[in-house]
């Protein structure tokens, strides 16, 4: 019973041992044939957002490779833009990535060949990978949400008020609920935030500040953010108010500077007597080959 | 113009490399008048369909149009530092090399802006330049210094051609025809070499050479400043002007070296252009390229350093391999390492080893220029428009080549032309030289050292 009983835990042992083994081959197995890649190719950072606002929706992918010390921007890169409807995919367009990496195409909202049966849009980014970098794709699906801006002034107050909307099948508004919503002006290298507000009932609103500079007749461009919205992703509405601070234009009364018509008085001064000093040696060594071939005749 | 006895054997060694032509002169004629043909069609070409034929677009609106134009205008230093500062200080051992130098001068100040003249599109608004140049603009003061500096070589040239003019006007050698003696007439201004008239010529000579030494400083400067002045990676450095100073007399001085070594070999002038010579200007040459290696360290060195977004994106182009690398390691280590190592080993420091060392620094000049013109351009600081790969990267096409080459094709034969009418060793020098042997009391120089 103790020789039956060792022997049965040798074999099982071996059994186990030789499962393991064999598991662990074929795992490897797998993994080798299933995570094959072109060693020589890098693997790109790929994003693709899409942005809509009330007229189009904006398709923009980027395609990046960390080196290990910097982010090398993809520039060239040909990336195709998809429509899917069912499961038919079209293709939209196809556009290299700029020296930045990015590849943007716009198309109008009011297109309806780009909806489906329940009025989702569908939206692909595909790169087929070139020499250097694998291929890449990304898609996303979104629904179409119109929003606007109205601007209410209540003595010194001044507000921004935003409706979002969506329109079903059958014409029917279905209020924005429960979603964030921020408001930015663009400066000179990125865009400030100036409030945020909730949205309820397809409504929201922030109280807007009365001290920001404009430009010379103070307008200012706001710009209103939906960020990350489960149903319609990201979403802006822009509009152009008088509610900055008049900027009266600077005017530059040096004349002669570099970018003027006129000179700068010094470089004149300095060219003409550079080039007086210069020539009048050459006049006075013509003057001196003269005198040389008066000297022959005499 | 008295002829001794002296001025009669040079002459009769002279005449003749000047009046007949050898099968192997005739061939290099043939071969560069070709290439000149060759050049005419591209250009005729290029005229035709327009810039859209070369490699130059939107971002890279400069090719090597341009790094041509730099590298003859540098290569003019040659004359006029090299001739003009050893006539000034009097070096005894200038005499055979000045010609040459000053040929190299005008020859490559006449050819340099040629090459602007290829770059610029419609050439029916040439007179524009003139009428609505700015005098703001570094590209006016260019237009202007050039124009002074080259009349100012050909002047320097033609007082150092005087005597030699009026010398071959008065020799009875039959070889000199009645045309040649015409010409020589026209062009010696009635020079016979009395007192006066020598003083004149010395006042004239040396007001010149004095003039055209900042000048060039000047001209060279001012081509930096094209650069210089812009807010672009690479360009915008404040030690720009004398890196180009040094660059163009470093280039300069190679092409003086590999021309003296062309005509000692095919005109047989080993007894004017002597090993001395050579060894003189492979030290200059030694002394400009560790100028010109510490100004490139300096200039990388603070570029990299600052780190400046666009200054570090310009420098990680130069040092990839797969992009500027080969060519920044040409210019900028084996053109500067080489040519000192061969020059400071004396085993290596012969004619051949100094004239070897001069190629190297060349074309190590010529590709530094490309290094300086196209990455810059390549590295925008707004998003270019179209990002085709042919308008991201520059890459020359064959009517750019042909162009090129025409251009050292005409210099060849500016050059051989020059050697048919002047004699390529001033005679009038080694006449008025107390040294019996050219070059011998040099050599006693070089034995006592």
């Amino acid at each position: 019973m103790s020789n039956l009983h060792k022997f049965c835990k040798r074999k099982s042992w071996f059994l186990i041992m030789t499962l393991t083994f064999l598991l662990l081959f074929n795992c490897r197995i797998g993994l080798t044939s299933n995570n094959y890649q072109d060693e020589s190719k890098a693997s790109p950072d790929f994003t693709f957002t899409c942005i809509q606002n009330e007229k189009e929706f904006i398709l923009r992918t980027k395609i990046s490779y960390w080196t290990g010390e910097r982010d090398l921007m993809v520039g060239g890169a040909m990336v195709v833009f998809t429509n899917q409807i069912s499961d038919e995919s079209r293709i939209l367009t196809t556009i290299p990535t700029d020296m930045n990496g990015e590849a943007v195409f716009r198309i109008a909202k009011k297109s309806d060949k780009l909806i489906n049966e329940e009025g989702n849009f569908t939206f692909g980014s595909i790169f087929e990978g070139n020499q250097d970098y694998e291929s890449a794709e990304d898609y996303t699906m979104l629904r179409s949400l119109n929003m606007h801006m109205d601007f209410l002034e209540l003595e010194s107050d001044k507000k921004i008020v935003v409706e979002a909307y969506e329109i079903d099948q059958n014409g029917d508004r279905i209020p924005l609920d429960a979603m964030d919503i921020y408001f930015f002006v663009p400066r000179s290298f990125s865009l400030l935030p100036v409030g945020d507000g909730w949205f309820e009932n397809g409504s929201a609103q922030a109280d807007f500040p009365t001290t920001l500079p404009g430009d010379s007749l103070g307008n200012l461009t706001i710009i209103a953010k939906i960020e990350d919205h489960e149903l319609y992703g990201n979403v802006e509405a822009v509009a152009v108010k008088e509610w900055g601070l008049a900027r009266p234009p600077v005017i530059i009364q040096k004349r002669r500077g570099l970018g003027d018509t006129d000179a700068p008085l010094w470089m004149v001064y300095t060219l003409l007597i550079l080039l007086s000093a210069v020539w009048f040696h050459y006049l006075y060594v013509f003057y001196l080959m003269i005198k040389i071939k008066r000297l022959r005749r005499n | 113009m008295e002829n001794t006895d002296r001025t009669s054997a040079l002459l009769e060694r002279f005449v003749p490399q000047m009046t007949r032509s050898t099968r192997l002169e005739k061939i290099l004629v043939i071969v560069c008048g070709l290439l000149f043909i060759w050049g005419l069609y591209a250009f005729v070409l290029q005229v035709a369909k327009g810039h859209s034929i070369t490699g130059m677009r939107d971002n890279v609106v400069w090719g090597i149009y341009i790094v041509n134009f730099i590298f003859f205008i540098g290569i003019s230093y040659a004359g006029a530092l090299i001739s003009g500062i050893l006539y000034l200080l009097k070096v005894e051992w200038r005499k055979p090399i000045i010609r040459i130098a000053e040929i190299i001068t005008v020859i490559s100040t006449i050819l340099g802006p040629i090459y602007i003249l290829l770059c610029m599109g419609r050439l029916d608004r040439l007179d524009h330049l003139l009428i609505y140049g700015r005098i703001q603009s570094p590209i006016t003061w260019d237009v202007i210094a050039i124009t002074t500096y080259l009349i100012g070589s050909m002047i320097f040239l033609f007082l150092a051609t005087v005597p030699d003019f009026a010398i071959l006007r008065d020799s009875n050698n039959p070889m000199l025809g009645k045309w040649r003696k015409r010409f020589y007439r026209f062009f010696a201004i009635g020079y016979d070499n009395s007192e006066k008239q020598r003083r004149l010529l010395k006042q004239g000579t040396t007001i010149v050479s004095i003039v055209i030494i900042p000048l060039a400083v000047l001209v060279h400067s001012v081509l930096s400043w094209i650069f210089g002045m812009t807010l672009r990676p690479g360009w915008h450095s404040t030690i720009f002007a004398p890196y180009f100073v040094v660059a163009a007399v470093y280039s300069g001085t190679g092409v003086l070296i590999i021309a003296m070594w062309a005509f000692r070999k095919f005109y047989h002038l080993e007894d004017y252009l002597k090993e001395i010579h050579f060894k003189y200007l492979g030290i200059i040459l030694l002394v400009l390229g560790a100028l010109y290696g510490y100004f490139t360290f300096s200039e990388y060195l603070t570029g990299w350093y600052g780190s400046e977004k666009w200054e570090l994106h310009l420098i990680y182009k130069l040092f990839d391999r797969n992009e500027f690398g080969p060519m920044f390691v040409y210019a900028a280590f084996i053109g500067v390492l080489v040519p000192i190592l061969i020059i400071a080993i004396p085993k290596t420091r012969t004619i051949n080893g100094i004239t070897i060392a001069s190629a190297v620094v060349v074309t190590a000049m010529w590709v530094k220029r490309y290094i300086i013109i196209i990455p810059t351009l390549q590295t925008p600081l707004l998003p270019m428009q179209d990002s085709r790969a042919d308008y991201v990267h520059y890459s020359i096409t064959w009517v750019e080549w042909a162009l090129t080459f025409s251009g050292i094709a005409v210099f060849f034969l500016f050059f051989y032309f020059s050697s048919k009418f002047v004699p390529i060793i001033p005679i009038s020098e080694h006449v008025e030289s107390d040294d019996p042997e050219p070059g011998s009391s040099l050599n006693k120089n070089l034995n006592n050292q």
